[in-house]
């Protein structure tokens, strides 16, 4: 939905409509609700929203040419830098807080509005952010740049770029390996799993501080392609958002044009807030790298197209100084020195703020730019690099490579080119025709069950074909390995489609007969597959006898008969209500039916599901109607596999009652996991005259004698005291008998 | 209209093998025979409810590749 100004009136202050409605011809005079009534007139009016657009300077016609090209919405900072990047003079240039004032002025001039934050009732203006009504942008025309003319360099010792397939082959590698996992779960905050990453990082055979894509550096891929992708919104939150999971399945993606699938992904990366290529400190300013972004995107697009011409990175890179230069950085931008008296009467404060703006950009955007190159606009195929056999001795921050990965070629990078599929992405304009695959044959199967792709012939149904039944073992730039595996092929049959099929898909694209002993290795791994089936929820009906079951199937019951009196109903087969008598449904807690009792009793209702015999059977022995618990119907079962939790499990289940304590230790005991115990014989004093009791309890001579007391009338003795206490009974006239506690 | 009063049993876990023996086998072994239940004829059995995975697995340690549906 476009932008209608009229909507946002109660937002925006007063001087702010007036001097709006003041371009749309309405002067001083009248009140507020005549303003608005007025802008809301006109911009019904298409003639007078033309007349207005033609008394626009150059710079507000390119705004709003700028604000179409972006859907109606621009970032005022990106908008500033655009002007200043092609050189279109506006006042605001060199001001203080100009680029406050300058989404002010363009506001003012009655072609803008800026965005409100709307969680709030509140005047909140957001200058930050600019939009228009779309009756204005539907009489402004494309945006139409000058070229930029950067000056030509010659063509690189080496060069390194990647087609268009392969770009499509790492965009499907990475679904599919999301799709392989379920989705990426989500924190309670919002944010991906770490441990979701981690799995997903190893799928990709990533390290987690970064990966070399044909020896450049790529930093923390996995968060830098997921974000992308949900930036994209190839990745979306499910229901409760609890996960990421793909919004198309990889097959639905893949059959797109590499254009469509490409540019989508290159949206994401243009606006990811939680990745950056390169950063001087670790903390990232995302409104600033996502302007870089742009910004180099702009210049990209603006570059020659009807030439093959290298470009330096030195010369981009002080291109990018000089035009925005004293404006732009990636940490925030700069307020420009010009607006200052003493810059203006002393040019050589103004030289030297120059060049220590320059150092740091050398240090800073120009590192930036570099692994910008590298990174995504190489991943997906827009630059050719062009690469030096010595590599410049620049200063560098870049983590390096882990010494088991080849060597991190970042720094050789000293030019660059647009490649094909570059000039299509960014000049959709021109509907360059871009050979798109279709399934031929683009692989040899080796006898070691290794597949050798090759990217330049693979369609991209064809990669989702290898990635469901094969593993990937190693991207190169123009091939692709991939290994068959029991358990690969295992797992592609399992999504759904038969032995003969993947046999066949796989054959049509070979280049070459598949080996003998592959394809015989592979049918007995689908042959194996048949032996067994497992099925998660299925309906039985039971009847009480065979003959009513044929009779049933004679009045049209359909299914598997199992066994006299059973039927495997095929899947969604609706069951005629009144044949039911009694539905058990298995997902659901069975009914708790049994009572034990502390020496293992059970006594059973009578229940009406499949399991409840089969359990009994496995750990009791029957005692007429009922069953018991014993030591030796335990031993069988444990050693026939069980395990004690599985009866306690069992029991809980299906229990009325807590399960008494006590025969819970006897069955762990029973299972082999006896508790350990320890019985002492003891010594007591007993005394039932009170009095007498605690003259002794508490006697200081006699307390060291005494472990404890027992009840009221009884201590316990220390064993080793005992002699001790004797004598000091006597001493006190007490004899001392040997004392019976009867019950 | 005759009567054919039925128990519907809904949401069941199965095993279907493709030869008696093979079910023998898998009931007699200490590493499945726990999850498998209840056999309905000489080739299907009543798996313990939510454990299919937990079989999926076994069956996969004891080199089988069943196909789950």
């Amino acid at each position: 939905m476009g932008v209608r100004f009229e909507n946002y009136f109660t937002r925006l202050t007063a001087p702010l409509i007036a001097d709006m409605a003041k371009c749309w011809g309405i002067d001083k005079g009248y009140s507020q609700s005549q303003f608005k009534n007025a802008i809301t007139r006109a911009l019904k009016d298409p003639q007078q929203i033309q007349r207005l657009i033609a008394g626009l300077q150059p710079y507000e016609r390119l705004a709003l040419e700028i604000a179409k090209s972006q859907g109606g919405q621009v970032s005022t900072s990106i908008l500033a830098t655009t002007l200043q990047l092609l050189e279109v003079e506006h006042p605001f240039k060199v001001q203080y807080n100009s680029d406050s004032d300058f989404a002010q002025a363009l506001i003012r001039r009655g072609i803008f509005i800026p965005e409100v934050r709307s969680n709030t009732l509140y005047y909140n203006p957001n200058y930050d952010l600019l939009m228009s009504d779309e009756r204005i942008l539907a009489q402004v025309g494309e945006a139409k740049f000058p070229q930029i003319l950067l000056k030509t360099t010659s063509s690189p010792d080496t060069s390194s770029y990647r087609p268009a397939a392969s770009v499509v082959f790492s965009i499907l590698g990475f679904m599919q390996a999301i799709a392989d996992l379920g989705g990426v779960k989500l924190t309670k905050s919002g944010t991906p799993q770490v441990n979701s990453f981690r799995k997903l990082m190893k799928a990709q055979r990533w390290e987690e501080t970064g990966t070399l894509i044909d020896g450049f550096w790529f930093p923390q891929p996995t968060e830098g392609m997921a974000a992308a992708f949900n930036a994209a919104s190839v990745l979306i939150p499910n229901d409760d958002e609890s996960i990421l999971v793909l919004a198309n399945p990889v097959e639905v993606f893949a059959n797109r044009p590499y254009l469509t699938q490409v540019g989508q992904i290159l949206s994401g990366f243009t606006v990811v807030s939680n990745w950056a290529e390169w950063s001087p400190s670790g903390w990232i300013n995302v409104e600033r790298y996502i302007e870089a972004r742009q910004t180099l995107l702009q210049v990209l697009k603006l570059l020659p197209l009807d030439t093959q011409d290298w470009y330096s990175l030195d010369d981009l890179e002080k291109f990018l100084f000089e035009r925005i230069g004293d404006r732009f950085s990636l940490v925030g931008n700069l307020p420009s020195p010009l607006q200052f008296k003493k810059f203006v009467d002393q040019p050589e404060l103004a030289q030297r703020w120059r060049e220590e703006r320059q150092k740091d950009w050398q240090n800073r955007e120009k590192q930036w730019l570099r692994q910008a190159l590298a990174t995504w606009l190489y991943l997906l195929g827009i630059v050719e690099l062009g690469l030096t056999r010595s590599a410049p001795t620049l200063p560098t921050t870049k983590k390096k490579s882990p010494e088991s990965l080849p060597p991190n070629q970042t720094d050789a990078i000293v030019s660059f080119r647009l490649t094909e599929l570059g000039r299509a992405l960014l000049h959709p304009e021109l509907a360059l025709h871009l050979v798109e695959m279709t399934p031929q044959p683009a692989w040899i199967v080796q006898p070691n069950f290794e597949i050798l792709v090759y990217l330049d012939q693979v369609a991209p149904s064809q990669i989702v074909f290898l990635d469901r039944y094969a593993e990937r073992i190693d991207l190169q730039q123009h091939t692709a390995q991939y290994r068959l595996t029991r358990e690969s092929v295992y797992q592609g049959l399992e999504r759904g489609s038969s032995l003969e099929e993947f046999i066949d898909l796989l054959r049509t694209g070979a280049k070459v007969a598949l080996p003998q002993n592959v394809e015989i290795d592979i049918r007995q791994w689908g042959g194996l597959r048949e032996q067994i089936t497992l099925r998660r929820h299925t309906q039985i009906v039971e009847f009480s006898d065979s003959q009513i079951m044929q009779a049933a199937m004679a009045k049209g019951l359909k299914g598997k008969i199992l066994g006299d009196r059973f039927i495997l109903l095929e899947a969604n087969t609706p069951l005629t209500d009144s044949w039911v008598e009694q539905r058990i449904n298995y997902d659901r807690p069975l009914a708790s039916c049994l009572s034990v009792n502390e020496i293992g009793e059970v006594k059973t209702q009578e229940v009406a599901d499949l399991l409840l015999e089969t359990q009994l059977k496995r750990w009791m022995e029957p005692r007429g109607k009922n069953w018991a618990l014993t030591q030796a119907s335990v031993t069988q079962a444990i050693r026939s596999g069980n395990k004690v939790n599985d009866i306690l499990e069992f029991l809980e289940e299906r229990l009325n009652h807590s399960l008494p304590q006590l025969l819970k230790v006897a069955l762990t005991a029973w299972s082999g996991r006896a508790p350990s115990v320890e019985m002492e014989e003891i010594i007591v004093l007993r005394c039932i005259n009170a009095e007498v009791f605690t003259a002794i309890a508490k006697s200081k001579k006699l307390r060291s004698h005494f472990a404890g007391q027992l009840a009221p009338d009884i201590l316990l003795v220390k064993r080793s005291q005992l002699q001790k206490l004797k004598q000091d009974l006597e001493w006190l006239g007490i004899p001392v008998e040997q004392l019976t506690i009867q019950d | 209209m005759p009567k054919y009063k039925a128990k519907l049993h809904t949401g069941v876990p199965l095993i279907e093998v493709a030869t008696p023996l093979l079910l023998d086998t898998l009931m007699s072994n200490p590493r499945t025979a726990p999850l498998i239940l209840t056999r309905l004829d000489d080739r299907t059995a009543i798996v313990a409810p939510g454990k299919i995975d937990e079989l999926l697995e076994r069956l996969k340690k004891l080199g089988q590749l069943p196909k789950v549906l």
